[in-house]
Parts: structure tokens; sequence; C-alpha cells
């Protein structure tokens, strides 16, 4: 009989103390870590305005003096999601190491028109392009593709390969992660520096 | 001879009864069983992995009933979504954490004698349990009693746009100049520390309000359902998580979360009272009312 009020016992509670044990494990990873309110189990949602999209990068190319500010490419976007829940400087390194291994290139617009008519007759279409120290403006180049020299995007799988004549220079890779917050008092909203990591590039 | 006779002539009458009982607990088990199935199918996850094996599981439950009933397709079900939310815990919201509790509650309470019993009491301990944490953060938050954290919401979250116009008296300029604000501080080449917002002194009363309710109601359902059942707090508790649901949910339009706590709703809510189980199924409809596009309509009918 008590056996069986055991079995009853554990079966009906397993469930709501699953859910104890996560929420508890949430709440001491975001009290003590970096872990967002928002997010583990612990339903702290809507209860702050600390979510993973209040922290966000700040992503700079380092080449001698020069700074190039670029965007988290679209396959480190998990990777980078993951360090906005819960920011460390290990996972923050893994983010700069993988962009620094990369290669990065100015991004380029194909007009389609052109782009078909150069399948059809192919033609040295970087005939014109710029050198990768020349961040001076847009360029169109006589194949009609358009050039954003200082907008740069990482070689990834399924986009366009860069190739090594395209290629920029850099030795370096450093990761911000930023916070906002609302301040009500001056009527603005705020960002400080949370975290920050500086790669060497490789070569 | 007459003694002899009433225990041949109660037996036929006895046993329909029983099995009567039987059918319609079977019955209301399946259709909270129903219920998850189209939850798990109308609210998918985003992960394929996830997403294509359950579809496959729930259109087998609707074609072979008895999978409905069953503790290992329910284990099944349970293990697929939980699986999916180890792996992806930092994207995956805290609904779907709900999801794959109450999916294991299902698997569990089946494999005792009184399914419908042990499942009402997961139930209402899920919803317990959820809503005292959900009250834990809005108290230990640095930035929610202070009503910050809904006076962000309610200049930056496109959710809470159409509040913030109709009752707060926010212009339709004003908020488009703070989403421009907001981009300028967060774009990948800025290097601002700071930008400039706009508000009404309506944002300040509205946020206020909104902080202060959210609270008190979440209270009144996590102490409602932590009550034990039957005294006092715990026979409104139906009637409070439905004013949860209703007065939530026609602001922020999280509409899984909303389903699922229908269905637990539903499940641990008292049999002596046929008419809340007709409230619960009256929410359910009016949470997919609150998810018409209010604005498009009221929109295209201005212009």
């Amino acid at each position: 009989m008590d056996r069986e009020r055991l079995k009853f016992r554990a079966l009906v509670w397993s469930a709501p103390l699953l859910l104890c044990a996560v929420a508890c494990v949430q709440i001491y990873l975001a009290l003590t870590k970096t872990l967002s309110p928002w997010k583990g189990g612990g339903f702290g949602m809507f209860s702050t305005v600390d979510s993973p999209d209040a922290r966000f990068f700040r992503i700079y190319l380092i080449n001698d003096n020069e700074e190039t500010a670029v965007i988290l490419p679209d396959s480190l976007k998990t990777l980078g999601r993951q360090v906005q829940t819960i920011p460390s400087p290990a996972l923050l390194t893994e983010l700069g190491q993988r962009m620094a291994q990369a290669r990065w290139a100015p991004y380029r617009l194909t007009d389609p028109v052109r782009q078909y008519q150069n399948e059809q007759s192919p033609d040295d279409s970087l005939s014109g392009l710029a050198p990768p120290d020349d961040h001076s403006a847009v360029k169109t180049l006589p194949d009609g593709q358009i050039v954003f020299p200082k907008l740069l995007r990482m070689e990834e799988k399924g986009a366009p390969r860069i190739k090594p004549e395209e290629a920029v220079a850099f030795q370096k890779v450093r990761v911000e992660v930023w916070k906002y917050t609302l301040d009500r008092a001056s009527s603005q909203l705020k960002a400080a520096k949370f975290l920050e990591t500086t790669v060497d590039a490789q070569k | 001879m007459i003694s002899e006779r009433i225990p041949v002539t109660l037996k036929p009458v006895l046993k329909p009864v029983t099995t009567a009982l039987a059918a319609e607990s079977s019955s209301r088990l399946d259709l909270y069983a129903i219920m998850t199935l189209l939850l798990l199918l109308v609210y998918p996850s985003s992960f394929w992995y996830v997403r294509i094996p359950i579809t496959v599981l729930c259109v087998s439950a609707f074609v072979f009933r008895p999978l409905r009933l069953s503790p290992p397709f329910w284990f099944v079900v349970a293990m697929t979504v939980m699986a999916g939310n180890y792996e992806n815990w930092f994207l995956v919201d805290n609904h779907k954490y709900l999801l794959g509790y109450w999916c294991l509650a299902l698997f569990c309470c089946l494999l005792t004698a009184t399914p419908e019993k042990s499942l009402a009491l997961a139930a209402n301990r899920l919803i317990a349990f959820s809503f005292l944490f959900a009250v834990f953060w809005k108290i230990a938050s640095h930035d929610f009693l202070d009503s910050t954290f809904f006076h962000y919401s309610l200049l930056f979250d496109e959710r809470f746009r159409s509040v913030s116009e109709l009752l707060a008296g926010m212009k339709s300029e004003m908020m488009d100049a703070n989403r421009a604000a907001y981009h300028a501080l967060l774009g990948y080449d800025s290097r601002m520390n700071a930008v400039q917002i706009l508000f009404t002194k309506g944002i300040t009363y509205l946020a206020r309000l909104i902080t202060w309710w959210t609270l008190v109601i979440e209270v009144a359902v996590a102490v409602s359902f932590l009550w034990p059942m039957g005294k006092s707090i715990s026979k409104w508790r139906d009637f409070v998580l439905i004013v949860f649901i209703l007065s939530t949910y026609s602001v922020a339009p999280v509409l899984g979360f909303g389903w699922t706590l229908i269905i637990m709703g539903l499940v641990q809510c008292d049999s002596r009272y046929g008419f809340v189980r007709w409230l619960y199924m009256a929410a359910f409809v009016v949470l997919q009312i609150y998810n018409l596009p209010f604005r498009a309509i009221v929109g295209g009918a201005s212009s």
C-alpha cells in the first residue's frame, strides 16, 4: 500500500520537481554568473530589460592602426546568441577565433542582368577591383558589381568564395559585448561595454 | 430467497455505472491529449530535428487513437521536446520548457492507476511552481519593481506599440524616432554610448500600472495554486488564472504559453464547477481573437 502511494507520488511529482530543479540552476547561474534571466527555464521572462537582445556585439578587424567594424556573420549567429545569453571570456574567445581564422572581403552587389550576361560570356570581372587598402568609397566595377570597401563579409559556406586578391588584410579581431539599460531619469538608452577579447589573426 | 436474488439483480445495475465513469474519465483524458497534440502541431519547435519527429508522432496519434493514451508514446514525445530544449537551452523560451514538463507529466500520470487525478495534481503543481519562479524573478530583478522594464517595453517592444499609442498618447512619429535611436546605438559600426529617447507622461503612468498589475495577478495565481486544494483561496484559482491569461495575452500575445496554461488549467479544474471548463474554452477562443491583426484592420478601414 505504502509502496503504491510512493510510486503514485513519484510519478505525479517528477515533472514539477524537474521544473523546480531546472529553475533553481537557472537562478544560480543568473545571480552568480552572466546568464540572462529571460533564458534557461527559470521563468524570468518579462522581468528585466536584460534579455539576450539587450546584449549586443561590436566587432572590429584591426589592421595596424585602422579598425573596421564588421557584422557578426550568419554562420556564427547561434554561437553569438549563446554569448549574448551567457557571456563568458571562453565563449567570446571562441567567437573571435572563428572570425580570425576566416577570410574577409568587401561586400559586392551584382546586377542580375549583368551577371547573367557575364555568365554567358565570362570575362575578367575583377579587373577593376580596388586594392584592399583602398577604403575610400563605394566602387562600381566595369562588370557592374558595386563594391562596399568598408562593409566586410566573412567567407562562409553557401556564400560566394572570397578570392585571395579580394581578401582584406588584418592582424587582430576584437570582439566586444555591450549591454544597454534604460535610464528613465535622463530619458536615455545607455550602453556600456560588458566583456571584450582580442584574438590574433591566423595566417 | 430475496437475499439470494439481490446480488444477482444488483450486479448488472452497478457495472454500467462504473464503466460509464471510466469511459467519461477516458474521454476527458483523450481530450487533454488531443489539445496537447494540437498545441505541439500549431506552435511547433523552430528546430527541424524536433519539429519533424513531433509532427510525425502527433499525426500518428490522431490516426491511431490508442496512442493518445499510451505512456510510451508520451515518453517519446516528452524526450523529443526536452532533448530539443536541452540542445538549445540558450535559445528556447520558457513555455517550451513548460511544454516539455507537461508531456513528461502526461507520460508519468498515464502510468498511475488514476491518471486523471494524478494529471490534475501534476498540472496544478506545474502552474503553481512556474508562477512562483516568475514572481521570484519579478521581485529579484533590479529593474522591474521600479517599472523600468515595462517603460522600456512600451517604447521598444513592437508587441506593446498599439497599447503605447492608444493608452499612453505616444505618437507614431515618437515611436519611430525611438526606433531610429535604438538602431543608431546598436548599429554594427556605432560608436555611441547613449541615445536620447522620447516618451509621454502617460508612458510613465501606464508602465507603473502594468508593473503592479502583473505582480499582483502573478502573486495571486502562485498563491491560489500553491494553497491546499479545495480550501479558501484555492477555490478561486481558476478564475485568477483565467484573468491572468485574458489580461496578459491581450498585450503580449505569447499564444503558445497561453494555450499551455489553458490545457493545464482545464486538466486541474474542479469537476464540480462545470462552467469553469467552459470559461477555459472561452479563454482559448479569446486568445485566438487577440491574434487578429487589429492594427491592419483598423488601418485598412480608415484608409
